[in-house]
């Protein structure tokens, strides 16, 4: 049986395939903006071609698919997203594009709110009141339902979100409203606050849905129509959907909760970022993921990537949990241009998959990092994409030539200038996630993915003073890698406000199990037997007066007797997260957390033999590529033949089909015994 | 001595590590504070000093207390000179010991390692209450600084690790919510120590020296940085003035800061002394205070984001006279100082600066008219404070190609506080709030206008206190529209009784809240930039779309013309409309 994870990037969508828990083979075919799911059947039938099946053969012996979509990032990113009504309650109808009143860059007065997901007059108010307690202080009138009902179809609006004060106590009106728009819109995508984030807080709650409802469509018809097909050629297996909190979900699940896919394409990098570098028993690591279009950074310290409660998306706000990873315009397809002041500059526009770099010679002719690779010597136009694509090095140089003119520097130094500003702009990112979080990058490894990562990992390593570089064999498919690690993941939370003490353990144990009983039925759902379900629960508790939390695991399933041991983490925690505790007040319950996991089989790293320090079996020739100013004779080597052992001293190449290593002069490669490449600084001891 | 070359990237490294630990510090306040003061709206500054007191790094969530850490921790460290012990902890209030006012507590403990003072951490935060008889500290009955509230002049909350009993009872027992005002005091302790934690692992990982040369440089580099943006201002001599609305025992008559701004070359003078003698009320602004709004206004002209360490604050100086109402004789009382007078501060300064730098220039903020209340709720059982920043909510003013931003708040606020919870709010307080939502017609007009205003509607569930403190009731203290912009409407808060009658509420007075009473206020949207009949009619039009504009107003405000058939703009008519209105303005001026 076959497993496959399927990255659908900006530029490329990447497939690694494993055969029997063991075998892995990468793939990667050009991305179909237009149609994401062509590219990836076309994928499919390349794979089977490659085994010698037919594409139903191979496809009824898949048994699982998990896929990473950047379509809802995209969207948003570009704000390409549904049109979309949001209905709120009478009073409020502001409090989604006020934004809690927040100028993040206060001393800048030349800046423009973010363009609002929701247009203020396809904002509507309805009269209705919930209270605080959860009890209905004025009933729905319906009738504003039905006027909203009136304009959303006049404006032909395609999705429509529900947020409304205290739904989280009590959804009725929220229900009732969403029973009278499927009646009455019945092809409109829906969806309620209570359902997506019953949780306090009107901005936050109101910006996660109404980016659920902003980009639920295009994936719910996306994902339908990928399944359709795939369905329609023989797969008969479970097709499983990334999401941004790093754990995977059924199609379902994904079609109703959009929002938790906005970092589905990159989330799955921490996970594979940390398997390939447990051999060298390192749990601090940066991941870098480099492809045609975006430069994806995430820091993990610890074995654990950060997880953020209040992250954000092109300045909207989500409230669900997600790997917290910071993401640049910067790629391979990146786009060399000129601003006002005679500066070169490079992205955050990427010429992507198609036209693409010039050196495609697809029709672009906007010049690019690759094609400026190319002019350098880094890239072989004949085995680019594995020679699939042979790159037309006379057109990138015709381009970079003209671009120089405009800036008096001949081709060479622009090439190289271009590469220098893309550099800088990636040391940047990798310091955003580690220095200004008050870490010192010279303390993690840089595990380096992504088609266009390793060309430049040696010169970001050399930037920040990085001593240790690990790249993984199949790291141009990384992410695809790391979506095969995953497990089903789902986070479910209810508030619940009492005392410790005056607790109701009763209450307390119900809502546990509602959560449980739905986790189980929702994995269960997924194909997951209840003895690969791993449950974690945990509180949110505050010393009575506090306007924030502090999540606190709650370990065993005795609740009635761990109840004070809680209390006991509680101050303990908040005494090493804020410098005190105070154990003779009184703590609060507030929100009652479950995670629960769906264990999956997983691939594990092959050991190979050792070989010797010699690369030279698999040099394959030598060419000319720029290094500090001038031209060096450089050797490259078939990194496939590359074996555990195998030393490369800088300046270097190593080849594999979608993966070019550069080695600078001043490092060293070798082959691991799991033939991943760790690359150090000469200079370095350790 | 240090003979190493200055390492570039470790010099960065630790200029982000301070900026990020000051963010932690004051994060661990936003997470664990009783207050909505800090938790919810943010009203709180964190710092960290080097041994000879320079401003490594802080987080101003308020611009308004920017400049101000550096005063406070010069006063402690002076007034403790030679009995500073490793484990102290000092508290710190006195406005005439260079502090904002009574309100803002600063709590700072200075950081040893291998028994020598290295560095200061420091958190200042505004307290829920102070003592005196005003509410959350807000009394505009005070005369004096003893009105005001507790004054607390450098104390040891620690002494040497040992907690300090009898200066905790004597600050907490002096105030109304002792144990609220001892929760915010142990979390700014709290604060402190993860600032210390964070400091002393930087410490042990490099030396003193080396820190301290890379922090000479970071702040010679800062300082450069600065000079360089000053540089691009015009060099001359200029003049701006701003008044509030009274002194509240002369009712309405005017209180006026004037601003002469000298700026040559590289150096920027501002001298306020020509402003109005002091007065019997807490409208004034002590030296502390002052200073501190002299330096963020001429934040607002360096063309985006600036670093705000020491060396930021070399080349600005203020000039001042003893006895005006911006540096006022002991023991005059200036609660106010951190708003009202803020505001009128700044909107001199900017007014005068905006002919050296038109293009940087930026109408003012809405004016402030806040509402604070305080009591007993009977849901929670639990006495409650609360200053309502839902009366932040003004726009900002306008800017040469972009519009004021609706609910930023005014301007000591610029954008930071953040606007409280509606349902936090209703947990917390015997509150029902009806209506938080924007409102067009309030904004100053202009070619770019001023940010929409934020319409307030609550109720209440129970008898309390409350207290109306701020400005822009009176028509010349509503902030200026600049270059052919407008101003918005003065303010005009009520009160509607239960039985449907209507009482407006006058600036700077306590008022009785009986249950069911609705607090009800339109705040006041930003000043305009430049003559509203060049407003792009497209912009306009956006303006009609969203309801924040009658397509009357569009014509007769902007020239605009729409067709109410087709809701577009008639570009031919707009032109001669416009043409016509501009000639008829300047028959008016000749």
């Amino acid at each position: 049986m076959f497993r496959i994870g399927i990255d659908v990037g900006g530029t490329f969508t990447d497939f690694l395939l494993i055969e029997n828990g063991g075998d892995n083979r990468v793939y990667k075919v050009i991305t179909t903006p237009e149609n994401p799911a062509r590219g990836v059947l076309y994928g499919m039938k390349m794979m089977a071609q490659e085994l010698g099946m037919s594409t139903g053969e191979f496809l009824q012996n898949v048994s699982t698919i998990v896929h990473g979509t950047t379509i809802t990032t995209n969207a948003t990113l570009t704000q390409e997203g549904a049109k979309t009504g949001f209905i709120t309650t009478k009073g409020f109808r502001d409090c989604l594009n006020m934004r809690r009143g927040l100028r993040e860059k206060k001393y800048n007065p030349k800046q423009s709110p973010p363009l609002p997901l929701v247009p203020r007059y396809l904002t509507m108010v309805v009269e209705e009141r919930i209270d605080c307690d959860g009890q209905e202080v004025i009933p729905l009138h319906e009738q504003g339902v039905y006027e909203a009902i009136d304009l959303f179809k006049k404006e032909q609006v395609e999705s429509v979100a529900v947020s409304l004060l205290f739904s989280f106590f009590n959804a009725s009106h929220e229900e009732r409203i969403g029973e009278i728009l499927r009646t009455n819109m019945p092809d409109v995508y829906i969806t309620l606050s209570s359902e997506v984030l019953p949780q306090v807080r009107v901005y936050e709650r109101n910006s996660t849905t109404a980016l659920n409802a902003y980009v639920g469509p295009l994936l719910d018809r996306y994902l339908k129509e990928l399944h359709t097909s795939l369905t329609r050629e023989g797969f008969k297996g479970t097709l499983l959907i990334m999401q941004s909190n790093g754990g995977t979900m059924s199609l379902e699940l994904a079609s109703k909760f959009a929002v938790n896919t906005l970092l589905s394409g990159p989330a799955s990098g921490p996970t594979a970022g940390l398997f390939y570098a447990e051999p060298h028993n390192n749990g601090n690591i940066i991941t870098i993921d480099m492809g045609g279009t975006s430069f994806d950074v995430c820091l993990i310290k610890d074995h654990a990537a950060a997880v953020t409660m209040e992250g954000q998306i092109g300045n909207y706000s989500i409230a669900t949990p997600m790997i917290d990873i910071h993401t640049i315009g910067a790629g391979g397809g990146s786009i060399a241009w000129i601003d006002s002041g005679g500066m070169l500059r490079v992205g955050p526009k990427s010429a992507g998959a198609l036209p693409g770099p010039i050196c495609y010679g697809l029709g672009g002719v906007d010049p690019t990092v690759t094609d400026a690779t190319l002019i350098l010597g880094y890239l072989d136009p004949e085995f680019f994409h594995g020679g699939k694509l042979k790159l037309k090095a006379e057109l990138a140089h015709q381009g970079i030539e003209k671009l120089g003119e405009k800036l008096g520097l001949d081709k060479v130094s622009t090439a190289d200038g271009i590469l220098k500003i893309v550099l800088m702009n990636m040391a940047d990112g990798v310091m955003e996630v580690s220095v200004k979080r008050g870490y010192d990058p010279r303390e993690f490894a840089l595990v380096v993915a992504g088609g266009a990562g390793p060309i430049h990992a040696t010169a970001i390593a050399k930037v920040l003073d990085i001593p240790l570089i690990i790249v993984p064999r199949e790291s141009s498919v990384f992410c695809a890698a790391g979506m095969l690690l995953s497990d089903l993941k789902h986070d479910y939370v209810r508030t619940y406000n009492a005392p410790l003490g005056e607790h109701d353990l009763a209450k307390i144990k119900e809502l546990y199990q509602q959560m449980q009983y739905e986790a189980l039925l929702t994995l269960k759902s997924e194909g997951i037997p209840q003895e690969r379900v791993s449950i974690f629960i945990s509180a949110d508790l505050r010393y009575i007066g506090q306007f924030n939390d502090v999540e606190v695991p709650w370990k065993g399933f005795n609740l009635g007797d761990t109840v004070y041991l809680l209390a006991d983490a509680f101050h303990h925690r908040h005494e090493s997260l804020y410098g005190y505790s105070m154990p003779g007040s009184s703590v609060e319950f507030i929100n009652l957390r479950l995670t629960a996991l769906g264990v999956t089989d997983k691939h594990t790293l092959s050991k190979y033999p050792y070989s010797s320090g010699d690369p030279s079996p698999a040099l394959k020739g030598v060419r000319a590529a720029y290094f500090e100013g001038k031209f060096l004779e450089t050797p490259v080597y078939n990194g496939l033949k590359l074996q555990y052992g195998n030393l490369v001293t800088g300046p270097g190449i190593v080849e594999q089909i979608n993966t070019t290593i550069i080695v600078s002069p001043g490092y060293r490669l070798y082959c691991d015994e799991y033939n991943n490449y760790i690359i150090q600084s000469e200079s370095f001891k350790g | 001595m240090t003979t190493q070359k200055v390492d570039p990237i470790l010099t960065a490294v630790l200029d982000s590590r301070f900026n990020a630990l000051v963010e932690q510090v004051a994060g661990a306040m936003v997470r664990t504070s009783m207050s909505p003061i800090f938790a919810e709206a943010r009203d709180i500054s964190t710092g960290l000093f080097d041994a000879k007191l320079r401003l490594i790094a802080q987080k101003d969530y308020l611009p308004i207390l920017a400049a101000n850490l550096p005063l406070a921790i010069q006063v402690i460290a002076e007034y403790w000179n030679g009995d500073i012990h490793e484990g102290d902890i000092f508290v710190h209030n006195d406005a005439y010991g260079k502090n904002s006012h009574q309100p803002d507590i600063n709590v700072a403990k200075p950081i040893f390692h291998r028994g020598k003072l290295v560095f200061w951490v420091i958190t200042k935060g505004h307290h829920i209450d102070i003592g005196g008889k005003g509410l959350c500290g807000y009394d505009p009955t005070a005369q004096t600084c003893w009105d005001d509230g507790l004054i607390i002049k450098p104390s040891k909350l620690y002494v040497e690790g040992k907690r300090n009993k009898s200066v905790w009872d004597l600050i907490t027992q002096n105030t109304k919510l002792p144990f609220m005002v001892e929760a915010d005091l142990n979390c700014q302790v709290g604060a402190c120590i993860v600032g210390e934690r964070g400091m002393l692992e930087v410490v042990e990982k490099y030396d003193v020296d080396t820190i301290n040369a890379c922090l000479d440089e970071i702040m010679n580099h800062t300082e450069q940085g600065f000079r360089d943006m000053i540089g691009e201002f015009k060099d001359g001599v200029y003049y701006g003035e701003k008044a509030f609305d009274d002194d509240i025992v002369n009712r309405g008559k005017p209180v006026t800061v004037r601003a002469k701004i000298t700026v040559k070359g590289s150096d920027i003078t501002i001298d306020l002394s020509e402003s109005d003698p002091q007065v019997p009320s807490y409208m004034n602004s002590g030296w502390g205070n002052t200073y501190s709004v002299a330096a963020m206004a001429v934040f607002y002209f360096m063309a985006g984001d600036v670093k705000r360490n020491d060396g930021a604050l070399r080349p600005i100086k203020l000039i001042t006279k003893k006895g005006t109402c911006v540096d006022p004789e002991f023991p005059a009382a200036v609660t106010m100082c951190t708003c009202t007078f803020t505001e009128t501060i700044l909107e001199a300064v900017l007014l005068a600066l905006k002919d050296a730098r038109p293009e940087w220039s930026t109408a003012a903020h809405g004016k402030m008219s806040l509402h604070i209340a305080a009591g007993f709720n009977p849901r929670t059982n639990r006495p409650f404070a609360l200053i309502d920043f839902v009366t932040c909510g003004n726009g900002s003013g306008g800017t040469d190609g972009y519009d004021g931003w609706p609910q930023a708040g005014p301007g000591h606020c610029m954008g930071q506080l953040r606007s409280p919870d509606p349902e936090v709010m209703e947990l917390c307080s015997p509150q029902t709030v009806w209506r938080n939502e924007l409102i067009g017609g309030r904004e100053g007009y202009g070619k770019y206008r001023g940010g929409i205003a934020t319409s307030y509607k609550v109720e209440y569930t129970a008898n309390v206190a409350a207290v109306e403190c701020g400005q822009g009731h009176a028509p010349w203290a509503v902030p200026t529209g600049i270059f052919g912009g407008g101003s918005p409407p003065p303010s005009s808060p009520r009160v509607i009784h239960k039985d449907g009658t209507v009482t407006p509420i006058q600036i700077n007075t306590f008022w009785d809240v009986k249950e069911g009473d609705i607090y009800e206020q339109d705040m006041q949207g930003g000043a305009g930039w430049g003559d509203p009949l060049e407003r792009d009619p497209q912009h306009v039009l956006k303006d009609v779309d969203d309801e924040f504009l009658t397509i009357d107003g569009a014509r007769d405000i902007y020239g605009v013309v729409i067709d109410p058939e087709t809701g577009k703009v008639d570009e031919v008519a707009t032109k001669n409309l416009r043409q016509e209105k501009a000639e008829a303005a300047a028959t008016k001026e000749q």
